[in-house]
């Protein structure tokens, strides 16, 4: 395979947006899973089916139509949850239903024989264009910077968006980069593992990294590493064993988070038993 | 001069009324103890100096540009944030207008590790926020108001959770501080609270009382 990695466009292609894919992962994962985010980024991401859809009807890339519907998705539930008191979770089903049934809609309308979804529900790292790939160099690029740049004010607003405002930063702000932030992170994600996978790749590393580090920075930085092998790892399986890659990387993340939480064990236990006498104080 | 005023302020939460016409006064340097039943509107009040609220009628006047620092009563934080006790001090530290790639400086770090030491909480620099005891915590967010090095100061209950030894620390402290930073705080600490502050407010929903702290004149109203 190795071998294989070199020769075949297709192949390299899939391992840069494998690495692109946990880099985003890592950091947005965490913040995710720390603001309780993750039916929210379920719910951008299936609106982004409609956009999809929509980018076929309209004869454009279709990954930029669900960008689009992501980020605006994003920001119309967090500002009608502030405008109307509906509650966000109400708002999160509306919009993952009406966006998939406008993903629906589209399609049927598009002249022509009807295009292959499933790698968009699915994911399917190795069908990812040239210009799919520059496309996530550059949202990984954008989510980085933003997220590395303003860390301290981050981790400030993450941990206590009160305080935050009283000391006068405008937290609006950055409540509302968080959520495009999450719609950019989706849209890298959908060719990777699919629009019903991404929640799982969103948390998984993240949940797995949390067992054993309790600094925000740390979580992001293990995250990464984590979603880098899962994904690398599901990419080779998928490859040899042909089947789809989304499901593969998502099955291997669930087995290394329970093998994480037996491992945590296990060294919890040789703690107690080396500290042994001395738990009694 | 006045740090603090406000005029015939009214405060509704949809229909429930929270602070009906509201007269007061806080004087530079002042400190000012307000006590009241629950649901008084004492956190109301406060959220009101900070602009966390805007009053239904009625004028609120701050002395401008003057540097506010909060304790709050209760903290809606999540707990189990990955975040260490340092961390959420030097949060204090912070500007308000973003820099990019901002990083505390030593100075922010000594400045911290002295407050921290002053209320006795320096050996739980590294711990998590998660691992304090209800009055460690209450501790840590005193110093992270405190490392905004404010001119006032707005404390909710922050000696609600803490031993007697820890309550008279904490008001020597603040006392000490009171030379140069307009105190505001509530609490139902009557009784340590009267030998430190100049003035007290009674608060149930209107402002009943505001004047000298005489024990006995406030605790037949309460
Ligand atoms: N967010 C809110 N929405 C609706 N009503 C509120 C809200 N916050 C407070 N209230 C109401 O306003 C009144 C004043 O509340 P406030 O929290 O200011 O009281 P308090 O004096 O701080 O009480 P405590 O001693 O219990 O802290 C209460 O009747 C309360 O029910
Ligand atoms: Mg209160």
């Amino acid at each position: 395979m190795i071998k294989a990695v070199f020769q075949y466009n297709f192949l390299q292609n899939a391992f840069l947006s494998a690495i692109l894919a946990s880099i985003v992962c890592g950091i947005i994962g965490t913040i995710i899973m720390e603001r309780r985010l993750v039916m929210m980024s379920g719910g951008i991401a299936h609106t982004s089916f409609g956009g999809i859809g929509m980018g076929y009807f309209l004869n454009i890339e279709p990954i930029i139509g669900g960008l689009i519907f992501a980020v605006i998705a994003s920001l119309s539930i967090v500002l009608i949850n502030k405008k109307t008191r509906t509650d966000s979770d109400v708002l999160i089903g509306m919009f993952w239903a009406v966006g998939m049934a406008m993903g629906i809609l589209f399609i049927a309308l598009t002249p022509g024989y009807p295009p292959d979804m499933t790698s968009y529900l699915f994911g399917d790292i190795l069908t990812v264009s040239m210009a799919g790939l520059k496309l996530m160099v550059i949202l990984d690029i954008i989510i980085l910077f933003v997220v590395v740049s303003l860390f301290d004010y981050w981790k400030a607003f993450l941990f206590d968006e009160e305080f935050a405002n009283v000391l006068g930063i405008k937290t609006m702000y950055l409540e509302y980069t968080m959520f495009v932030l999450i719609a950019l992170t989706v849209v890298v994600l959908i060719k990777v593992v699919g629009i019903i996978l991404v929640i799982a790749l969103l948390t998984i590393p993240p949940a797995t990294a949390k067992l054993f580090v309790y600094d925000l920075k740390k979580i992001m930085i293990i995250s990464i590493v984590l979603g880098g092998l899962f994904c690398l790892l599901g990419l080779v399986v998928s490859y040899q064993f042909n089947i789809a890659s989304g499901a593969t990387i998502i099955l291997l993340s669930a087995m290394g988070y329970f093998m994480a939480m037996a491992i945590k064990k296990v060294i919890n236990n040789a703690g107690l038993s080396a500290k042994g006498n001395k738990t009694s104080c | 001069m006045y740090d603090l005023e406000l005029k015939n302020v009214n405060v509704y939460y949809d229909k429930v009324c929270a602070l009906k016409n509201i007269n007061l006064q806080v004087k530079k340097s002042e400190f000012l103890g307000i006590i009241g039943p629950n649901g008084g509107g004492k956190t109301t009040l406060l959220k009101l100096i900070l602009g966390m609220i805007k009053p239904s009628s009625g004028i609120v006047n701050i002395n401008e540009n003057i540097t506010i620092g909060y304790v709050p009563q209760t903290s809606n934080f999540n707990k189990h944030f990955p975040i260490k006790v340092l961390d959420v001090i030097l949060m204090g530290r912070l500007d308000k207008s973003l820099k990019l790639f901002h990083k505390y400086t030593k100075e922010d770090v000594e400045k911290v590790g002295k407050i921290m030491e002053r209320l006795g909480i320096l050996e739980l620099r590294d711990r998590q926020v998660g691992e304090l005891s209800g009055g460690q915590l209450q501790k840590v967010l005193i110093a992270r108001a405190l490392a905004v090095e404010p001119k006032m100061l707005l404390l909710d209950e922050p000696t609600a959770n803490i031993d007697v030894q820890s309550k008279t620390e904490i008001f020597e402290i603040l006392k000490k501080l009171n030379e140069q930073v307009t105190i505001i705080l509530v609490t139902h600490d009557i009784g340590i609270m009267s030998s430190y502050v100049d003035t007290i407010a009674f608060l149930n929903q209107k402002l009943y009382y505001h004047g000298a702290a005489k024990t006995d004149g406030v605790v037949n109203l309460d």
